[in-house]
């Protein structure tokens, strides 16, 4: 078994990297997300330009490839940025690259000084002086442009920079300090302790510059970090936001699920030993109608008649929805005549109620069904008899003999709530106003906030799966016959 | 003559073997068509949901004589949310069409894909299913991986995914308004047969150690006749009971992908985007939720009572 549990386990880690593939390219490539749809404002002047775009892209990180994409959401970009450059005044402890404010970059256009007197100055485009580039130098007082001295960077030592310069078949050393006016006074001045990206790979001049800027502070879901949400609540992060709303979830559906189960196995035993009785008919039709009846209609109907008829008819009304009151509750209604505190366990508790019972249905109907059919199969089977033969009693015969091996298919539904109980009820929770994460993955699929979506779909996935292994173990101990070697 | 006579005992002993091997294997050929409709006659409630069934897809296949208009051209701009009226016998929806019309055309659609979808869906899970339990090992774990993939695909980013790409497909010899149907089936299909083959693969994970199975295994029966011979049928009653579960949900499905613009487009009436269009004037008319998720519900109910009779008709281990 402990073999079988590692393969699994391997395997499980497999399926939900996949799976995570999968997903990530599907939201991807998915008509729509959120760079579609910014232009369709009617007024002309409001409109994104296309800079507005490109800086959105780059701020939701869409402008890299899909690839690079997918593997920073997965482990992090903080590692690709270990050759990151200090630039400050005064280096941290254990720095590897560190230079002055204005070294690390030499913008293009600048003047180059050399002991105090401008010699050149460097080209069009942005200069990292960390490695080495070809600059334009030239002699100062020199007016025209095609008396520049071609000259090429060869080493930079700290402050110290030296370039070749070809024209004169001289060494050209450059010696800028601190305190020379290596910056031009509209030279931007970095703050202190800004970070420059240096890597080879990932720095704007590394091999993939031109996809390179990442945030470089983000873990991965891997280690944990779920990131920032993009639309539904802008900059906070997802593990927080996710946190109060599944404590509402794992309340409502820990209740449904426990309650259901309760109610549910009972039945369906009791409907199949007694078979085409008054109250097998009763208990089938009830829960056919619990099955046929769309969820959504349910809901309504009971806020419909729980909540708005009974206030008309003036008898106490449960709450038509939300977690728990914020004031006390108005005259009339069932909790102020209960006299429940506003946040307390009891206003929390006939919150729950409406909900708890729409789900509970639900499954109850699916389940006893399951639970019935079943049992009427082992029933029939031949070790039954012979454990009524043996002169069992029939109580003994039911629940010892034939209720384990009727459990199999209720098994495996029922460990499909493993993830449920963590992605909750979209339905039920829209209509009832609970707040949960059902509500939250709807919201967030949505407003296209994509990192919401992909951490609420890969924690089901790796639910999904804990869920398939449970049920698996589970099956052995119902039925001890079954082995996996 | 003594070697004679034990020769002509042997042969005899040998018939006599072989009859009663025979009468064994084969009891009284009797139609198993037959013996099923008889088992299934004594479940009434069954028989109703079957009469239930046949009338809503008779209504479905002659809805253009039944229908009293047209379930798209016939708008009627001054009569619109009208109630129910001698010439609109379910009154009128909020563009001024008969729903009694729309209901009877939008049977058609909704009874074929949920009928189809439901019964592929649980004919390949459960072979699927029987096989993984079935040889267990390495194909065991190949297709359950595969199950926990597919079950962690969501099903809304998926579609939306694949319908701008399925959207422009076209189909030999088929219609063009009815491409949409079929691949919605198909969709629906490729990712509704999980839940069958999870179910079916634990009862066969448990069935395969019974003794009945060693004996077909003596016996030289093949893998595959075992599987489907005693294997499914064996894990039948979790099978029905999936598939009655599984036959409203299939027909409200369809009209989620509808609304998406993925399905069948609004102007053709199904069940289920009938429904959808309704629970925008839920609260102003209920009545109009009322008729489509009537009908889904009668259908559902129905084919669940039929569901439980046949249960109770292919019980293999039920002689009657």
């Amino acid at each position: 078994m402990t073999g079988y549990l590692i393969r699994r386990v391997i395997q499980m880690a497999i399926v939900v990297l996949v799976a995570t593939v999968a997903i990530y390219g599907l939201l991807n490539l998915a008509p729509g997300g959120p760079m579609s749809g910014l232009n369709q404002i009617g007024d002309r002047r409001q409109r994104y330009s296309e800079a507005d775009k490109a800086r959105l892209a780059a701020y939701l990180g869409l402008d890299k490839p899909l690839v690079l994409r997918y593997l920073v959401w997965l482990v992090g970009d903080d590692w690709l940025g270990a050759d990151y450059m200090y630039v400050g005044l005064k280096p941290p402890d254990d720095m590897r690259f560190w230079a002055a404010p204005g070294i690390a970059y030499a913008q293009g256009g600048y003047p180059i000084w050399v002991q105090g007197e401008q010699v050149g100055t460097t080209g069009e485009d942005d200069l990292p002086l960390y490695q080495a580039h070809e600059v334009w130098i030239r002699p100062k007082g020199e007016e025209k442009p095609d008396d520049v001295i071609d000259a090429k960077i060869i080493k930079v030592e700290g402050t110290m920079i030296k370039a070749d310069v070809t024209a004169d078949v001289v060494d050209v050393y450059i010696q800028v300090s601190p305190e020379t006016e290596w910056v031009v006074p509209d030279a931007p001045k970095w703050p202190e302790g800004h970070w420059v990206n240096v890597s080879w790979l990932f720095g704007p001049y590394g091999l993939l510059g031109k996809y390179a800027h990442f945030h470089g502070d983000s873990h991965g879901v891997l280690r944990f970090d779920f990131g920032t949400s993009w639309s539904v609540a802008r900059g906070q992060p997802i593990a927080k936001m996710m946190k109060s709303r599944l404590r509402n979830t794992i309340t409502l559906m820990t209740t449904s699920t426990v309650l259901s189960l309760i109610v549910a196995v009972p039945i369906g035993m009791y409907s199949a030993v007694k078979q085409y009785s008054k109250l097998d008919y009763i208990v089938t039709t009830f829960t056919f109608f619990g099955t046929a009846m769309p969820v959504f209609w349910l809901g309504i109907m009971l806020i419909l008649i729980f909540s708005v008829k009974f206030r008309d008819w003036g008898i106490p009304y449960l709450p038509a929805g939300g977690i728990a009151s914020v004031r006390t509750p108005p005259q009339g209604s069932l909790l102020r005549a209960i006299n429940a505190e506003p946040g307390g366990f009891l206003d929390r508790l006939f919150h729950l109620i409406m909900p708890t019972v729409t789900l509970s249905l639900l499954y109850m109907a699916g389940w006893s069904r399951y639970m019935r059919a079943s049992m009427l199969d082992v029933l029939r089977q031949d070790y039954v008899r012979t454990a009524r033969a043996k002169g069992l009693s029939e109580r003994l015969v039911i629940i010892k003999h034939a209720m384990r091996n009727a459990l199999i298919p209720l098994v495996t539904i029922v460990v499909f709530t493993i993830p449920g109980i963590f992605s909750g009820a979209t339905i039920t929770e829209t209509i009832f106003s609970w707040q949960g994460m059902g509500r939250l993955y709807y919201d967030a699929l949505g407003a296209d906030d994509w990192p919401v979506v992909m951490v609420f779909l890969y924690i089901s996935a790796v639910l999904t799966v804990i869920a398939t292994l449970v049920g698996d173990i589970l099956y052995t101990i119902v039925d001890p016959r079954i082995r996996y070697e | 003559m003594n070697e004679k006579r034990i020769e002509t005992s042997m042969a005899v002993q040998d018939n006599v073997t072989r009859l009663d091997a025979e009468g064994m294997l084969t009891p009284e050929k009797e139609n198993r068509f037959l013996v099923v409709w008889r088992r299934f006659r004594r479940h009434r409630l069954a028989v109703a949901g079957m009469f239930v069934l046949i009338i809503f897809i008779l209504m479905g296949i002659f809805a253009p004589l039944l229908a009293p208009y047209d379930p798209i051209e016939d708008q009627d701009p001054y009569n619109k949310n009208a109630p129910p009226s001698p010439e609109h016998l379910l009154g009128t929806d909020e563009i001024g069409r008969d729903v009694f019309s729309r209901l009877l055309y939008a049977a058609r659609i909704s009874l074929t894909v949920a009928f189809v979808v439901t019964l592929l869906s649980e004919v390949a899970g459960a072979l699927i299913g029987g096989v993984s339990g079935y040889f267990g090992g390495w194909v065991d774990s190949l297709i359950q991986r595969i199950v926990d993939f597919l079950l962690t695909i969501p099903l809304l980013p998926l579609l939306l995914a694949f319908s701008s790409i399925l959207r422009g497909i076209e189909l030999p010899l088929i219609p063009k308004q009815y491409t949409s149907v079929i691949v919605i089936s198909f969709i629906l299909i490729a990712f509704g047969w999980m839940g069958t083959c999870r179910l079916v693969r634990g009862m066969v994970l448990s069935l395969r150690s019974l003794d009945f199975t060693e004996a077909a295994r003596a016996l030289g029966m093949s893998d595959g006749r075992i599987i489907v011979r005693h294997m499914i049928p064996n894990a039948m009653a979790p099978i029905i009971v999936h598939a009655t579960l599984g036959l409203g949900g299939v027909i409200v499905l369809e009209s989620a992908l509808s609304f998406l613009g993925f399905g069948v487009q609004p102007p053709v009436p199904t069940w289920g985007n009938m429904l959808q269009a309704a629970q925008a004037g839920l609260l102003g008319q209920p009545a109009k939720v009322f008729y489509p998720g009537l009908a889904i519900f009668l259908t559902s109910l129905a084919f669940n009572y039929v569901g439980d009779g046949l249960r109770d008709a292919l019980d293999p281990r039920l002689k009657l």
